[in-house]
């Protein structure tokens, strides 16, 4: 018995994951979709559910794909998004999809700290670009101790790696020859980074600590450099719902948008984009 | 209502949650079949499943990579399984007294319902950075971790089989064996192991399976890097496996795309595999039965 359940674990999962996103809404209103959006989605919920009592939002992971499902289907009623809809989706459901901006996210590139402190403290998109293609492979090459440089990368699928890829690979379909480990989070990239003294990787500002904050194209991440739009690699974050949204999930959507909303964004690390 | 009619419903109830078992086994390989046939349809059966790259976002979709790891993470983990498992079954079943008994089997059940994070916890750890520094690798995080972290985590698994299976070996053997002057070594070694080999094999079959399918603690520690490491049996690198690649990919995946079918294309290959495992367990199992007629 316990050898059928393990067996067959991954599949009851998914399984029992249907189930829990099919739960039916009622005057509720139900967000799903991006784990980097998520703890933004929660907080607002949090603050909205209690500063009224007519609409009980709630929210569910799952990732960007899901919650772009979960709304075309039905399932839910608002999806959180760290990418835009792609084309395949737009060709699987139809193009009904209205997107809302709900906030800026930085993707920094750090290293270990003993890197960042042997003078590694600044990189430009070719030196980046290099790393990640597997041309430099020893942080000699670009003014580092003579170590050899770990390259760490998010798994596909993933939002900050699509804006990564796009914007410093030129190409969100680059194939990064010179990655060595793929990691499913942004809390699995920090840990290796600074758990390791000879590693680069890429990951969300409200989760760079303890590591080196790189300077790409000799501009520092930051809520300001981000918001002046002096860094480029700053990206979008996005709600959105299948067809004009309902009357309930417009207020919601009003109230992340409005300023108390946007002070939470700030509060989790994001930029606010209104 | 009668006695009889009240039987017949309860018999019926009985028979309808006896046949959801299959019908959600079943169900479960039309959905990934049905799932899955737009990417062996679009990529080709052949290239898919033999492909000698695994580049998702730039839709190259070929599974040889991860099932080289697969094979690998597996191969290596059994050997380390087998190498603790089965002697500590052989001694729990033939020269443990009544009081380490009685410390060993408890200690082995703990160890079975130990979640697979935790294992992945200490596996990212220890073990990772316990690798690190021992053999001077950029990173830990290995088919050799991954081999590692699994075949420790199924030893409860095996060792439960395999002693049951020596336990059913029956008494008249031994002592048959020991009367004719044999030692107890020699009685374990030449009478009890080839009487109990194919419940061994059969633990050691279904373990295969346990091994291949884990997913939480392996997507930790192999490096997620679904590419074939040079030299391809280099098992300090990392690789990627089919529970990993499917757990990682599967949550940002847009729905109906090219990539989301050939997960459900891995899923499939890896439920067949486990299928076959099972199913080859289960006929060797039927084989001891008939030969000790239980």
């Amino acid at each position: 018995m316990c050898d059928c359940m393990r067996r067959d674990k991954l599949l009851a999962s998914i399984v029992l994951a249907v189930f829990l996103i099919a739960a039916p809404a009622s005057a509720a209103v139900t967000l799903s979709g991006s784990t980097t959006v998520m703890p933004l989605g929660e907080r607002c919920a949090e603050e909205f559910n209690d500063a009224q009592s007519e609409i009980e939002v709630s929210v569910t992971g799952g990732g960007s794909g899901v919650g772009i499902k979960n709304i075309a289907e039905g399932i839910s009623d608002i999806a959180m998004a760290s990418r835009q809809v792609k084309d395949a989706e737009k060709e699987t459901y139809g193009d009904d999809f209205v997107e809302f901006l709900i906030a800026y996210d930085a993707v920094c590139i750090a290293v270990s700290q003993e890197i960042y402190d042997a003078g590694v403290t600044e990189l430009s998109q070719d030196d980046v670009a290099a790393i990640y293609n597997g041309e430099i492979t020893n942080w000699e090459d670009v003014g580092g101790p003579d170590e050899e440089i770990y390259v760490l990368a998010r798994l596909a699928g993933s939002g900050t790696r699509d804006t990564f890829n796009k914007m410093v690979m030129e190409s969100d379909e680059a194939e990064t020859l010179g990655v060595r480990t793929y990691h499913g989070s942004n809390a699995e990239i920090k840990s290796t980074i600074t758990g390791s003294d000879k590693a680069i990787g890429y990951l969300g500002l409200s989760y760079v600590h303890d590591m080196g904050v790189i300077s790409y194209e000799g501009v520092e991440p930051s809520a300001e450099t981000m918001q002046d739009g002096s860094y480029p690699l700053a990206r979008a974050l996005y709600m959105y719902t299948f067809g004009e949204p309902g009357e309930d999930a417009q207020t919601f959507l009003d109230f992340v948008m409005s300023e108390d909303g946007q002070t939470v964004a700030e509060d989790e690390g994001f930029v606010p984009a209104y | 209502m009668s006695r009889k009619s009240r039987d017949r419903v309860i018999e019926s109830v009985l028979f309808v949650a006896a046949i959801t078992s299959i019908l959600i086994t079943v169900l479960i390989f039309y959905f990934l079949i049905h799932e899955s046939l737009p990417a062996f349809r679009d990529v080709g059966v052949v290239d898919l499943i033999f492909g000698p790259k695994w580049h998702s976002a730039g839709n190259i979709f070929g599974m040889s990579p991860i099932i080289a790891g697969s094979i690998m993470v597996t191969l290596l983990a059994l050997f380390i399984n087998i190498s603790v498992g089965v002697p500590l079954a052989i001694y729990l079943a033939e020269l443990a007294g009544p009081r380490s008994r009685s410390v060993l089997k408890p200690a082995i059940e703990l160890l079975a319902g130990v979640p697979s994070i935790v294992y992945g916890f200490l596996g990212v750890l220890i073990l990772v950075a316990y690798l690190e520094s021992s053999f001077q690798m950029m990173t830990g995080r290995s088919i050799l971790a991954g081999s590692i972290l699994l075949g420790i985590m199924f030893i409860p698994a095996i060792t439960t089989i395999c002693e049951d299976a020596l336990q059913a070996v029956p008494n008249e053997f031994k002592e048959g064996s020991l009367a004719l002057g044999a030692t107890h070594w020699q009685t374990v070694r030449y009478v009890t192991l080839p009487a109990a080999s194919s419940g061994i094999i059969a633990a050691i079959v279904l373990n295969i399976g346990n091994i291949i399918g884990e997913t939480m603690a392996a997507l930790l520690v192999v490096g997620n890097l679904p590419r074939h490491p040079k030299p391809i049996f280099d098992v300090f690198d990392p690789g990627a496996i089919f529970t990993s690649v499917i757990a990682g990919e599967m949550g940002e995946v847009p729905h109906g795309s090219l990539h989301y079918h050939s997960l459900f294309a891995v899923g499939l290959m890896l439920l067949v595999i486990v299928t076959v495992l099972n199913i080859s367990a289960d006929l060797i199992r039927s084989r001891i039965k008939k030969k000790f007629g239980e």
